[in-house]
């Protein structure tokens, strides 16, 4: 296993590589300034916006966020097994994480199909177009984590003995960063407004 | 206490389980948006922290996120007249 030793305690090398905590940082931004937006429509409208927000299924969004948060445990136990060198363990919690992934998009997909088969779709009124590009864009960023992931586990299992745990590493930060979104919309917009 | 993964996974889904349940059962609704929302930047810190493993990182990071984490829930809690 190549080992990289990295001092973590230094500002340019945080967990994941200071390139990839770029990006971390202007999605949060995006997303968060988008949040802040709905917020503000909200107000403009609350009875809509309260009303758009009971049509949705808070089960199915709670499901959703046990599925992602599952998700990021095994990806935190894949890295921290990497960095001890056991790779069958790491490989084994990648497949799991990987699992939270593809579930998250299951029911998001069936709730998802729901909302069409009521013929609520985009335009349908301001509370559903935040939630069709917010989420729409969110699926986005975990398919292609679960494509990152797909790649890891590849990597890892063909060159056992030379992967570098930084690659792995920042591929782990960008699926987080979909847990770390998901943290912040399930609350906006399945249960405040 | 030492945190470990095991610990945050099981605290993440208390708080996941209080927020989606307080959402239909509180009925003060100021009460229950405050609640909700201050929960949620506790999950995003314990992510953020535990499982990117940016506990080990420079405080630089740490301050900046939880600036950031300030900032929103501030700037909907303003907006939101909570």
């Amino acid at each position: 296993m190549e080992q990289t030793k990295v001092d973590y305690k230094n500002v340019f090398y945080p967990p994941g590589g200071i390139l990839l905590w770029i990006l971390i940082l202007l999605e949060l931004i995006t997303f968060g300034a988008a949040l802040i937006a709905l917020a503000v429509s909200s107000r403009e409208d609350p009875a809509l916006f309260h009303k758009s927000r009971l049509m949705l299924n808070v089960v199915f969004g709670a499901i959703n966020t046990l599925f992602l948060l599952t998700s990021g445990y095994f990806m935190a136990v894949a890295i921290r097994s990497l960095k001890q060198n056991n790779i069958k363990r790491s490989l084994f919690s990648i497949k799991l994480a990987m699992s939270g992934g593809l579930l998250f998009l299951i029911l998001k997909g069936i709730e998802y199909s729901e909302k069409f088969s009521h013929g609520i779709t985009l335009g349908y009124n301001t509370f559903f177009n935040f939630y069709w590009l917010l989420t729409g864009f969110h699926v986005i960023h975990v398919m292609v984590g679960l494509v990152l992931l797909l790649f890891i586990y590849f990597g890892l299992k063909k060159r056992k003995g030379d992967y570098d745990v930084l690659d792995a590493e920042a591929g782990a930060a960008f699926w987080h960063l979909c847990d770390l979104i998901w943290l912040l919309l399930f609350p906006m917009l399945y249960l405040v407004l | 206490m030492k945190l470990t993964h095991e610990k945050i996974i099981i605290l993440l889904y208390i708080i996941t389980l209080i927020t989606a349940i307080s959402s239909r059962t509180v009925n003060n609704w100021y009460l229950a948006a405050l609640l909700i929302l201050g929960l949620s930047a506790v999950k995003f810190f314990f992510v953020f922290f535990q499982f990117m493993d940016m506990k080990h990182a420079n405080s630089f990071w740490k301050t900046l996120i939880i600036i950031y984490l300030v900032a929103f829930t501030g700037a909907v809690g303003i907006i939101l007249n909570l």
